[in-house]
């Protein structure tokens, strides 16, 4: 089932040159796809378009109807001194549901308490968002993205500030929330996000889709798309690409596969 | 303080002023648990500036001056938004460029109107014994407005305030949210100048929410106590003013710095005896 079709799309700030242009791309039922890309390259922007936080340039995005989307915002965007309980954050997800004048139920602070459990930070559900460490607050927004039962997760870098015991689990859960949604994920980290995802959107000014989960360095070459390599094997470690004048580079090929 | 009570009751004037007190407490404090939650606090302050150039506006053409006001800080509200929005220029330099323009434009006015000149103290230090039947029913309006909103949008304002932009993509109107909120605080801040003043105004406006902020860290119970902390405390402050003859609006500030000072007092005294380890009791 195609959940979401994105035709010509370029995405930016008004009055300003577009960030990213040419996005073609229809998002079914149950696709795993990574965005990667370097910094300052229309990640972020195509993301907040997609949600809906700002208007496309030009071209259309057209969601299927009555498709839910739960979003995971970048955790910097966050207000940490605002007011605001951890069970308020997560209910804040069902305000889609609720509109502007709606009311929330005991049936829906059952629920945000449930997620919460689910993601292993229950205890957390009294306490004020200023009193969290990043990795807990990160598990909080995730619980708030989630608890619209959406069709269409998006994920806009999920582990920054969260340990890597929580960046495992939180790519299994994604990979079992996969099992019943279609998931966006925002990434710098190609090695990890390559290893879960079904396949690949290179974002850098323009933008490739590629319908896979493996990327060579020649296709990143190609769509001009300079992010650091890390190669898979038993022990995780990073491949970077070779330089003249270095020892350890002589006579040896890159590769990523 | 008996006699107090009893002249609140046999004095039209002191009681209007008493009443005055808490919707005013009651008003700043809806307004400024949002203004503080979302800093704003920079921004308010001028708005309540640059209202003063409708002021004088309003003295020169001869109509009612908060009828001035009122134009005159919805117009900064809305321009500050629009300008750091559309504009090359910051949020700040905007709220900067229209809190000294507005003081200017008024001061101009005022001066340029023919005869008496008014009393430009009380607009900028507030008198709350002026204050009559007029003023006390659309403080009264101010409040009815403001419990209503919070009372049915409670949530859908709360959530935009606190991540506008996921709000968006929640489908809640943001726009109208913010633009709603920016009116009624603009409300707020003119309708409370007769009581506080243009100077001492943001005082009410921020510091029984900042106390508040010291007993609690959630919006509601934060906003409850910072409407029952300005309202006791401007009231304190005309008692004060009532056994010591100095304004009322400077007394209620000096009561609030106080109660500030003892709840950061008693905050450290609770943080440190929750941070001391408690004493093990050897079994020899």
């Amino acid at each position: 089932m195609e959940l979401v079709r994105i035709e010509h799309l370029a995405v930016g700030y008004p009055g300003e040159q577009p960030v990213v242009s040419g996005i073609d791309l229809t998002i079914g039922d149950r696709d795993y796809i990574g965005v990667i890309g370097p910094n300052g390259g229309g990640k972020t922007t195509f993301i907040r378009t997609l949600v809906g936080a700002l208007a496309p340039l030009s071209g259309r995005i057209e969601y299927a109807e009555g498709v839910q989307v739960g979003y995971l915002p970048q955790i910097k965007r966050i207000d940490r001194n605002f007011p605001i309980s951890v069970t308020d954050v997560v209910l804040s997800g069902l305000a889609a549901r609720k509109g502007l004048f709606g009311r929330y139920g005991r049936e829906d602070r059952a629920r945000a308490r449930e997620l919460l459990r689910e993601i292993g930070v229950e205890s957390l559900a009294g306490r004020v968002i200023g009193e969290l460490s990043g990795g807990e607050l990160q598990r909080v927004l995730l619980c708030r993205a989630l608890i619209s039962d959406p069709q269409l997760l998006i994920l806009d870098e999920p582990t920054t500030f969260v340990d890597n015991r929580f960046e495992k689990e939180l790519y299994e859960l994604l990979a079992e929330l996969n099992e019943r949604m279609a998931i966006v994920m925002v990434s710098h980290d190609l090695g990890t996000v390559s290893r879960y995802v079904k396949s690949m959107a290179c974002i850098n000014r323009c933008f490739h889709y590629h319908p896979s989960n493996t990327i060579t360095a020649e296709q990143l070459q190609e769509y001009d798309c300079p992010i650091q390599l890390i190669s898979h094997g038993p022990i995780p470690h990073t491949v970077l690409s070779s330089h003249a004048g270095c020892a350890c580079c002589e006579g040896k090929r890159l590769n990523t596969k | 303080m008996l006699e107090f009570i009893q002249e609140i009751f046999n004095y039209r004037f002191l009681g209007h002023a008493a009443l005055a007190a808490v919707l005013s407490g009651i008003a700043c404090g809806i307004v400024g648990s949002y203004i503080v939650s979302r800093r704003l606090v920079f921004m308010s302050g001028g708005i309540t500036h640059a209202s003063f150039g409708g002021i004088g506006i309003a003295y020169y053409l001869g109509i009612n001056p908060l009828i001035g006001a009122l134009i005159f800080a919805i117009g900064s509200a809305f321009g500050i938004e629009l300008f750091s929005r559309r504009g090359k220029i910051s949020k700040d330099a905007a709220t900067g460029i229209l809190w000294s323009v507005g003081m200017s434009v008024g001061v101009i006015f005022v001066f340029l109107t023919p005869g008496y000149a008014p009393n430009l103290m009380s607009f900028l230090f507030g008198n709350i014994l002026l204050v009559d039947a007029g003023n006390l029913l659309w403080l009264c309006v101010l409040d009815a407005v403001l419990i209503l909103l919070f009372g049915l949008c409670y949530r859908a304002i709360v959530y935009t305030a606190f991540d506008r932009e996921f709000a968006a993509t929640q489908r809640l109107p943001v726009g109208v949210i913010g633009y709603a909120m920016m009116t009624v605080v603009a409300a707020t801040i003119v309708l409370n100048i007769k009581t506080m003043g243009i100077v001492l105004l943001m005082s009410l406006l921020t510091m029984p929410v900042v106390i508040a902020g010291t007993l609690t860290r959630d919006y509601r119970r934060m906003t409850l106590w910072a409407c029952g902390i300005g309202s006791a405390a401007t009231l304190g402050g005309l008692y004060v003013s009532y056994v010591s003859n100095v304004p009322s609006g400077a007394a209620a500030i000096a009561v609030l710095a106080v109660v500030y000072g003892l709840a950061r007092v008693v905050q450290a005294c609770r943080r440190s005896r929750q941070r001391r380890p408690k004493a093990v009791i050897s079994p020899e």
